[in-house]
């Protein structure tokens, strides 16, 4: 049983506050906020949202989930085991947006609440066989499960709400109805699983495994996919010949290959639905239901197929241990969204489209660097990871597909579009005139050129890869004393940075970002002329595209532990007190040069709403009596 | 045997077991939609007629928002660019005018799928279970709405994508058709739904059913279709005379009539429906039927009250209000418009009754200091005073300094102070900040159907009878007493008067750019009247940018569906 409430999830001035005039008055002669702090009316005062009851913004959930089973023997290593998982999600989500705000200006508050009922059970019936025969074991795993979810939700936003004291808390005696919904999602997946162990003296190891997987998901003929797999180990270090060494304590080396299928598209993809579109007669209303999406019956289970190279080590009695973990994943049947021509009528079919390829290294090291008889230790602890992507064919072959931003031999998150070459010079006048441009505007890279810009000229970026990462925790004790830090570092990835396409504009109305921009006297090529008249510089898209490399010390603890003695003379059982620094520092030119805030993203978009990275320093103490 | 139950509960337990696996062998995975609706329900009569209701929706995405604003009267001889907005390569012809807009790709994403819901109640009619006349009408409308979509796209891209079929498996073949095979499938398709169209005029139609297409909408857009057919690559010799064949039968058939006020067109609420509203995109004061919050691109309002106001909210003595509306200053009227189409403004009521010129204060003060006026340097006002005035001409400053509030001269109209467009002002909006207006948008009314006449009449050498067409509209836009001043003289008719004349009555009616392209001057009268547009604007630019996307998702790429030149 969970229950959680959460404020604020979605609110965040930050973005907005960025881009303030600074010669406005929050506050007038007698504290009060002045809600329009200058005479530009978009830009509101942002601490009126922070007043309470200004903008509120609450979610309940209520879990209960529960795993129960039961197990037979029903022969000596034969047993029958069945576990039942039920899972109950209640949740409910309530907004309220009160006058004096931006997003309402006075004008009338918005509510809006939403309820979620979910329910998803798994069940699964595993009979399990083990055998030990001399030095060989044996065991033998059979699986059926059926998982199945159900989701129902549903919401409504009014407008008017006549008291804000009322809140989100009675939606009916708001002036208008804004909207309503309802909606179910089902779906299901039953599987079938059967495995077989095996190993002699836990020196060779076999598993072996196959799996028949079906989803609701995809099309009548296409629902089952079938995955199987392998996996061997050699225990070098069990072997007799090993047994004599003095610096090798284990010593282990896994080969596997195996398919795993990802069912990743939303429900009811394989039929064609309709979509609902809002007209009136007079002031009759004409709600319609038109061809929304098209199905796509055949789509089916995508499959990713991993072999594995992998060698666990631990030497001389633990001074040095690691693993080192070589893979290649082939993806086939990559499920997308397939963009289409709208002509037809269409945005995109969900299809499964093409082959990728992802190679790459994992390797993890722990050593004992110093641990001297005076009680001074020094330990470190280093990942490091390379990966690369590419693709290998897609829906029509090897070919690649503009349209999808699809390109053979790169990453799916390529990103292709113009680049920038400079920003137009004095000097060339004649030529930026060329090409529609302006002195002091972006030039952009004429790729083929033709002499002026078009579509052709957009080139590759580079993606939100990184060519490498990697991360080293060093830590130092030494009697009472302990020391330890964490450096993780990401190199060669390419982010985009919303705070350069979002908060540049480059036209005086409102704050942004500063950047390097060109003036007569300032002949630089990084950033356009600032021009009053425009919403946002020509060919903006040429300029929000940065190295994501960074280096960033993630913490750094440091802490002094009483000796027993003296604890116990406070009447204590222990005592420390100690200190912790998180993220103390980040490197980066993304930051150091362009300004930016924090170029660490999961999907190499840098959000300009995302709160900056925040350095936390505590300092504690911790008793125990 | 262990167990952590006891053997009851593990009976029951198995039991339920059997009972859920024994569900799980064939049906369990099966997908049954519920909280949506799957594409046969267009095969039920309900769904046949909710299908033909969802092909007028996509008219909002063009008529009354801010993507059909900027394509029609940006960049053209009456309006240039101002201060504010997006979009400004509509206005200056630049490269920012290209191939990834998004409001180019969204028009040609929900025309297409307005056409593709047109052609499936087409399709499916004859297996429609509603009766035979139910089944005619919905069809006739649905050509109409098929050739009103071709129209637009053609006129704004030329030859695109030529679809009468429903799309029924994910394909990327599109090619582009020719001009002439796009209107020949636009006449063909209206001229083939007149018999079936409801004779009634539109201020007679039921009130359930306003809205719908009508005959006489059709005989007006045949009009435009085939006044505009004439001077595209796909012109007959006929054209001239079938325009001003359904022209005139639009304003003889079907007793539609001008109405005395040039005013009262503009009323906003019951107003909207009058006599000379011959077809309208709908809009109500009803935020469920009026916006489609799930696809604003299919829908959300009626915006254009928000795009032609003018800076006042930041002037002294006034803040932004409801009454005055939101000024996002994108369009500014030329001088061209203001002083030589505007020029009579003894007779002729338009130039007062189509601009705004006074704002009374709602933010009163005393020694405000004055920003655009410099004959005064402080004023006071009190609520409802004058607090800005347009005269519409020069004054001197002694003239100025008499008057207690500020005097907005044309020396001194910028991007940000200019006339305002009084058309689209929407007053009855809940609150400041509602964009969502309610304003039906008055896609064809009967004055525009006497300049069509007009103008095809005047280019089959019908002089005589092309001056009583444009006559009538003249008159009726005449101060009261003023209509025989108005009227003008065979002699007087020439191809600017016609083009004055229409912007006098049309201005800001998303026809501007259409006008010019028809006319084949775009290029000339920018160049002589937008002190924006005049120095980029080219040939090239009587056609709009194909959107990138379509171009790149189609197979062969622009191999097989080529851009237009110069993008």
């Amino acid at each position: 049983m969970m229950y959680s409430v959460r404020n604020g999830e979605n609110l965040n001035p930050y973005n907005f506050t960025l881009q303030q005039n600074p010669l406005g008055r929050p506050y007038d002669d007698n504290g009060n906020l002045i809600f329009s702090p200058t005479n530009d009316a978009l830009l509101t005062n942002p601490l009126a949202e922070v007043v309470p009851g200004a903008q509120v913004e609450n979610r309940k959930k209520y879990r209960i989930f529960n795993s129960i089973y039961a197990e037979v023997n029903i022969l000596d290593g034969l047993k029958y085991r069945v576990n039942f998982g039920p899972d109950f999600t209640i949740n409910r989500y309530g907004r309220f947006i009160g006058a004096q705000t931006n997003a309402r200006k006075g004008g009338d508050p918005q509510a809006q609440t939403a309820s979620a009922f979910g329910f998803n059970y798994t069940l699964e019936n595993v009979l399990t066989y083990n055998k030990k025969v001399g030095d060989h074991n044996f065991g033998i795993t059979a699986l059926q499960s059926i998982q199945r979810d159900n989701f129902e939700q549903n919401n409504i936003s009014v407008q008017g709400v006549p008291a804000e004291s009322q809140q989100f808390y009675n939606e009916g005696n708001a002036s208008s109805v804004l909207g309503v919904g309802s909606g179910l999602v089902q779906w299901t997946i039953n599987s079938y699983m059967g495995r077989l162990n095996y190993d002699y003296k836990d020196k060779y190891l076999v598993t072996a495994t196959l799996r028949r997987d079906g989803s609701s998901r995809f099309g009548e003929n296409t629902k089952y996919g079938n995955f199987p797999g392998i996996a061997l180990g050699w225990n070098i270090s069990n072997e007799d010949f090993m047994k004599g060494s003095t610096w090798v304590d284990l010593l282990k080396l896994r080969v596997s290959r195996g398919s795993v299928g990802n069912q990743g598209v939303a429900p009811y993809q394989t039929q064609g639905l309709l979509g609902r579109t809002v007209y009136a007669f007079g002031t009759t209303p004409a709600y319609g239901y038109r061809p929304e999406t098209i199905g796509n019956p055949d789509l089916r289970w995508e499959t990713s197929t991993t072999t594995n190279i992998g060698v666990d080590f631990s030497l001389w009695r633990g001074r040095v241990t690691g693993a080192i973990e070589l893979y290649q994943t082939k993806t086939t049947d990559l499920l997308l969204s397939d963009l289409l021509p709208t002509s037809i009528g269409f945005n995109a079919v969900t299809k499964n489209i093409g082959e990728t390829q992802n190679k790459g290294i994992e390797v993890s090291l722990s050593t004992v660097n110093v641990n001297t008889k005076g009680g001074f230790k020094w330990t470190s602890d280093i990942v490091f990871s390379k990966n690369s992507e590419a693709i290998i064919s897609l829906f029509n072959g090897p070919v690649d597909d503009v349209g999808n931003k699809r390109f053979i031999g790169k990453p799916l998150t390529e990103f292709y579009d113009y680049k920038k070459a400079g920003i137009w010079q004095t000097s060339e006048a004649d030529a930026a005139k060329s090409y529609q441009s302006a002195v002091g505007q972006i030039k952009v890279q004429d790729t083929n050129g033709d002499g002026k810009i078009t579509a052709d000229d957009r080139v590759f970026l580079g993606s939100d890869i990184p060519t490498w990462s990697g991360g080293i925790t060093n830590r130092f004790s030494y009697k009472g004393f302990d020391l330890n830090f964490f450096i993780y570092a990401r190199v060669g990835q390419t982010i985009l940075s919303g705070f350069h396409r979002d908060n540049n504009q480059l036209a005086g109305r409102y704050e942004q970002i500063k950047v390097d921009y060109w003036t007569p006297n300032n002949p630089t090529n990084e950033f356009p002329r600032p021009n009053s008249s425009q919403e946002f510089p020509v060919y903006n898209s040429a300029i929000i595209y940065f190295d994501g490399s960074f280096v960033k010390v993630r913490n750094i603890n440091f802490g002094y532990t009483f000796p027993a003695s003296i604890a116990s003379k406070l009447r204590m059982q222990s005592l420390r007190i100690f200190s912790s620094i998180q993220q103390p520092f980040i490197f980066s030119s993304y930051r150091s040069k362009y300004n930016g805030v924090d170029p660490e993203t999961s999907d190499g978009t840098v959000s300009n709403g995302v709160t900056p990275a925040t350095r936390v320093v505590t300092f504690g103490l911790n008793v125990k009596f | 045997m262990k167990s952590r139950f006891s053997h009851k509960s593990f009976r029951i337990l198995a039991l339920a077991t059997l009972l859920m696996s024994g569900q799980a062998c064939k049906d369990v995975l099966k997908e049954t939609v519920i909280s949506a609706i799957p594409n046969d329900y267009i095969n039920t009569p309900k769904g046949f007629e909710d299908a033909s209701k969802a092909a007028y929706s996509s008219l909002r995405n063009f008529y009354a928002s801010e993507r059909g604003l900027t394509m029609t009267e940006y960049g053209t001889d009456i309006y240039q660019a101002g201060a504010d907005g997006s979009y400004k390569g509509f206005h200056f012809y630049d490269t920012q005018m290209n191939s990834f807009v998004d409001i180019i790709q969204q028009v040609w994403e929900e025309l297409y799928r307005g056409i593709n819901t047109c052609n499936a109640v087409i399709e499916r009619a004859p297996a429609a279970t509603v009766s035979d006349a139910t089944k005619k009408l919905r069809v006739a409308e649905m050509k109409f709405l098929r050739a009103h979509y071709y129209f637009i796209l053609v006129q704004q891209f030329g030859g695109v994508d030529l679809r009468l079929t429903e799309t029924i498996l994910p394909t990327k073949k599109t090619s582009r058709a020719t001009e002439t095979d796009i209107y020949k499938s636009i006449t063909s398709d209206l001229e083939s739904a007149l018999a079936d169209l409801p004779t009634v005029k539109a201020s007679s139609q039921g009130s359930s059913d306003y809205g719908r297409a009508t005959k006489s909408a059709a005989e007006h857009l045949l009009a435009r279709v085939y006044l505009t057919k004439a001077t595209s690559s796909a012109k007959a010799a006929d054209d001239y005379s079938k325009a001003a064949t359904y022209a005139q039968n639009v304003i003889s058939n079907y007793s539609l009539k001008l109405l005395p006020d040039f005013a009262s067109v503009f009323a906003q609420g019951s107003g909207e429906i009058n006599d000379e509203v011959i077809f309208s995109v709908q809009y109500t004061t009803d935020p469920l039927t009026n916006m489609n919050t799930a696809n604003t691109n299919n829908g959300d309002g009626n915006k254009l009250h928000l795009y032609f106001g003018m800076q006042y909210d930041v002037q002294p003595g006034m803040k932004r209000d409801i009454a005055n509306d939101r000024p996002f200053k994108r369009l500014r009227p030329t001088t061209y418009l203001l002083e030589t189409v505007f020029k009579d403004r003894v007779n002729d009521s338009r130039y007062k009754k189509t601009f705004k010129d006074t704002w009374l204060s709602n933010n009163p003060g005393t020694n405000l200091n004055t920003s655009f006026d410099n004959s005064k340097a402080k004023m006071t006002l009190k609520a409802g005073d004058t607090a800005i005035y347009i005269p519409g001409v020069e004054w001197t400053v002694a003239q100025r300094a008499a008057k207690p509030y500020q005097v907005l001269v044309p020396s001194a109209y910028t991007a940000a102070l200019f006339p305002t467009l009084q058309k689209f002002l929407d007053p009855t909006r809940p609150d400041l900040t509602y964009e969502q207006g309610s304003r039906d948008y008055l896609a064809f009314r009967l004055a525009e159907t006497y300049l069509i006449l007009a103008e095809a009449q005047f280019k089959s050498g019908k002089t005589t009878e092309a001056t009583a067409a444009i006559n009538a509209v003249r008159r009726r836009a005449a101060w009261p007493g003023k209509e025989s001043a108005m009227e003008i003289t065979p002699a007087q008719l020439d191809m600017e008067m016609i083009m004055q004349e229409r912007a006098r009555e049309l201005a800001g009616e998303q026809m501007r750019w259409f006008d010019l392209k028809r006319w084949g001057n775009l290029v000339e009268r920018v160049k002589l009247y937008n002190p924006d547009g005049a120095a980029n604007v080219k040939e090239t630019h009587n056609l709009r940018p194909i959107p990138q996307t379509q171009i790149d998702r189609t197979e062969g790429g622009s191999a097989s569906f080529a851009q237009n030149p110069g993008f």
